[in-house]
């Protein structure tokens, strides 16, 4: 089942499909005071992962039926997987602690920022490529996309990373 | 030449550090109030005695003692606490004495324009606009909210504007921090003559036509150090105690924090602090509420080293000396 538009004011873009893996729900767009994702609870039978890449935006009611979605799964004993966690998903996380919950985290974005060109952007970091930096709080260095120099962590890693503690 | 009269009640500044006692005189002393510089609360304390200052500047860890906590607690005092080099969780303990009315915690050089302009405020009693925290000449823009279902086509009009203005990823704050305060100001500042909030039950992705004091304005504009976000109601039903309990959830990772049973999340105002560098509000209680969030676009988080935004609460019924 996909949802995009029940209504033209629904700003979420969301779709389950199988994967080997297990069942994959993919989220994008807003998440906000529109947004209805417990219908798909009943279609995340198997291991369950949660694709948040494209959620560019969530504010406090989304955060409340976000974690009403993970709360749901939790109580059918399913073990969820988040990936690719944008960065407006890790800010709500690092500061309700429920919106993560007991969710394994499998990859996230983290601002980074490159001294060389000054491009700004959200990097993808892969949890277990980088588990000892992560836990250290001394998330690596990564390619500047823009002109491929050191790009460095834009923020606090202690506040940044606290959603993965 | 005639002389202008002073105001004999000075500015008493209470900090431990030399250095800093000489940085923030120089800061206030453009008021050309007298700079009073003393190292502990016991001076300040006859200090006081002797003249009541127009405001008292203290350091946070001052603030925590018994003594420190009777001074913020005394209204008739302004207070504002300086609080550098610290981590979310020091003022967490701060905000829970729910005296607190003005905190800037940014390094230099925010700290100077924040403290001046704090200062001005309050010598002046002008407390309203955004217009105070930019430089001259600024592009101001005015959207105003007059159907509650018309909030996020301001808030993606506001985000568009900053994209276009180079600002990158502080759009991302940008939407939520204007979103969550208009949702504020349509669904939790209305209120009736009892004091009941009358439309926090309402259904937030309806349409409902606001005309009169339900009426919401958002202006926005960014010189070459901030990005201001100012939403205004007119009702006035904020208060210090429920902003400060308010700012407090953005302190910490407890459990239960999000309202589940309401229609709002309970954690908007939180999520506006954890969003901004410096949140400023201006209180008129009965007529109106405004919010200004600044987020600062000459330096990045890293940058700054600094993990506490700043925030002021300002009320035209504060009694000055």
């Amino acid at each position: 089942m996909s949802s995009a538009s029940a209504s033209s004011k629904v700003r979420t873009r969301a779709a389950v499909s199988s994967t080997p893996a297990g069942d994959l729900l993919t989220i994008g767009g807003d998440i906000d005071d529109s947004t209805s994702l417990t219908p798909f609870v009943a279609q995340l039978k198997r291991s369950p992962i949660i694709d948040l890449g494209d959620v560019g935006f969530i504010n406090s009611v989304g955060v409340r039926e976000w974690i009403t979605l993970l709360g749901e799964l939790a109580q059918r004993g399913l073990r969820v997987t988040l990936r690719n966690v944008s960065e407006p998903m890790v800010r709500q996380m690092t500061m309700v602690i429920e919106a993560r919950g007991d969710a394994a985290v499998e990859s996230f974005y983290a601002p980074y920022a490159c001294d060389a060109c000054g491009d700004e952007r959200a990097l993808l970091l892969q949890v277990d490529l980088h588990k000892d930096a992560l836990e250290a709080h001394k998330p690596p260095p990564l390619p500047c996309p823009s002109c491929g120099s050191e790009a460095d962590f834009d923020e606090f890693p202690n506040r940044y990373l606290s959603f993965l503690s | 030449m005639a002389s202008s009269t002073r105001d004999p009640h000075p500015i008493l500044v209470v900090h431990p550090d030399r250095k800093t006692q000489r940085t923030v005189h120089r800061i206030v002393g453009g008021t050309f109030r007298p700079v009073v510089l003393v190292d502990d609360l016991a001076n300040a304390a006859v200090r006081v005695r002797e003249t009541p200052p127009f405001l008292i500047i203290v350091d946070h860890q001052m603030v925590r003692t018994e003594e420190g906590r009777k001074l913020l607690a005394d209204r008739s005092l302004p207070c504002l606490v300086l609080m550098q080099d610290s981590e979310l969780d020091d003022l967490g303990s701060l905000l829970e004495g729910g005296a607190l009315s003005y905190l800037l915690a940014n390094p230099m050089p925010l700290l100077a324009e924040e403290l001046s302009i704090t200062v001005q405020k309050l010598t002046r009693r002008d407390l309203f606009g955004l217009e105070k925290y930019l430089t001259w000449g600024i592009e101001i823009r005015e959207l105003t909210l007059t159907d509650a279902d018309q909030r996020r086509a301001l808030v993606d009009e506001m985000g568009e504007d900053v994209q276009r203005a180079g600002l990158g990823p502080r759009a991302l704050a940008a939407t939520l921090i204007a979103d969550e305060l208009l949702s504020n100001a349509v669904f939790n500042a209305p209120v009736d003559d009892s004091g009941t909030h009358t439309r926090s039950g309402d259904d937030r992705s309806g349409s409902r036509p606001l005309s009169d004091r339900d009426v919401v304005t958002l202006r926005y504009a960014c010189d070459a150090r901030y990005l201001a976000i100012e939403v205004e109601d007119h009702y006035g039903s904020l208060d210090r105690r429920t902003i400060l309990r308010c700012l407090n959830k953005a302190t910490n990772r407890a459990r239960d924090k999000v309202s589940m049973g309401t229609r709002g999340a309970g954690i908007g105002l939180a999520t506006v602090y954890g969003s901004c560098n410096h949140l400023v509000f201006n209180l008129e209680p009965g007529r109106r509420t405004q919010a200004i969030a600044l987020v600062d676009v000459r330096f990045r988080p890293a940058e700054l080293g600094n993990a506490v935004c700043s925030f002021g609460i300002f009320s035209t019924e504060e009694r000055r000396p």
